[in-house]
């Protein structure tokens, strides 16, 4: 039996993933060319790698030469909030094996995370499976690499809308979002995690505020949500 | 650059992020889960999106902006309540660009 599936359902789904990483993987390529890169660099980063917004930091850094210490150090802060994926997404993948694991990790970003939670919490008729999530992780690298290197190469002849881009991004977490927006404590979790990220940008550094404020709003509802249960009636 | 720089950094990059990908898989895996933990991930999935939506969406530059230039605010602002309505995410994506764009080429 195949561990990776890649289907009409996971391509479907690809989509607003594809057309997203697209243009940002341009941007991101043409960024990398700038920098010193080439496209064997960009490409092997962005499979290697495979995370947007560290990709940005990180090039910016390399082309101050920041010591690989501090690219280290900046790269793992940033991208700490691939623990809170990882955690959520785990309930899904009960049995299966290390090497299954080690694969599907290597793909969990901000996007495909969106995407397969999605998936797995809606899909019915047959439930989307850990084969297709593999499927959406592995395919949406692949477009993220192919536009990086692509960028990089014709970097002097393109002019992406990155503006739009970055919109097309925050309006899918946006959609996905509202999905989860199922009643008052839900609704308060998120409006409070936001303005908590909102206030923790200004004070914290290295994009921490999204970590930060993801556990201290899930975290406080949790604890509400514990205080009420055992017995006495859990207010909906 | 160096070959060496861009591959070192590479790697390393792609060590420290592999890090938050896998602890929880292998950590956590396998191992029975209390019940506060399973409550804490109900909320994580609203709690990360509002995250990671409204500073976005407010500090698009990284300082809070509520101007009429913030065509990230007011783009949100238009399709906020069909998209609460339909939850759908094509409809978001797909209405998101229009309003964008349009704003872009009035403002």
């Amino acid at each position: 039996m195949s561990s990776i599936t890649v289907n009409r359902r996971v391509l479907q789904k690809l989509i607003p993933i594809a057309i997203g990483y697209l243009a940002l993987g341009i941007a991101c390529g043409i960024l990398a060319q700038q920098a010193g890169l080439t496209p064997l660099e960009a490409l092997g980063m962005s499979v290697l790698v495979f995370a947007g917004s560290g990709q940005f930091i990180g090039i910016a850094m390399m082309a101050q030469g920041a010591a690989l210490v501090s690219i280290g150090l900046t790269i793992f802060i940033v991208n700490l909030r691939h623990l809170l994926f990882s955690s959520t997404l785990m309930n899904f993948f009960n049995g299966r094996s290390k090497n299954f694991l080690i694969g599907y990790a290597h793909g969990i970003t901000d996007e495909t995370f969106a995407v397969n939670l999605n998936a797995f919490e809606t899909e019915t008729e047959p439930r989307w499976t850990c084969e297709e999530a593999l499927g959406l992780n592995v395919t949406s690298c692949a477009v993220w690499s192919l536009s990086n290197a692509l960028g990089c190469y014709v970097a002097a002849y393109l002019n992406p809308p990155t503006e739009l881009v970055s919109y097309l991004l925050i309006a899918m977490f946006l959609g996905i979002w509202v999905n989860y927006l199922t009643d008052r404590k839900m609704i308060i979790t998120g409006l409070v995690s936001g303005l908590l990220a909102i206030l923790l940008s200004q004070i914290v550094p290295y994009q921490l505020h999204i970590v930060l404020a993801t556990l201290a709003a899930s975290g406080t509802a949790c604890y509400i949500t514990e205080r009420h249960a055992g017995g006495a009636d859990n207010v909906r | 650059m160096s070959a060496e720089y861009v591959w070192g950094a590479i790697f390393i990059m792609m060590g420290v992020t592999y890090i938050s990908r896998i602890i929880p898989f292998l950590l956590l895996a396998g191992k029975p889960v209390p019940r506060w933990f399973k409550t804490w991930l109900t909320y994580m999935p609203t709690a990360i999106f509002g995250a990671l939506v409204l500073p976005d969406v407010f500090l698009p530059a990284g300082s809070p902006d509520l101007g009429l230039n913030n065509l990230y605010l007011w783009s949100t602002v238009i399709i906020f309540p069909l998209v609460y309505k339909t939850k759908s995410l094509g409809l978001a994506i797909v209405s998101g660009a229009a309003v964008f764009a349009l704003l872009q080429a009035v403002l």
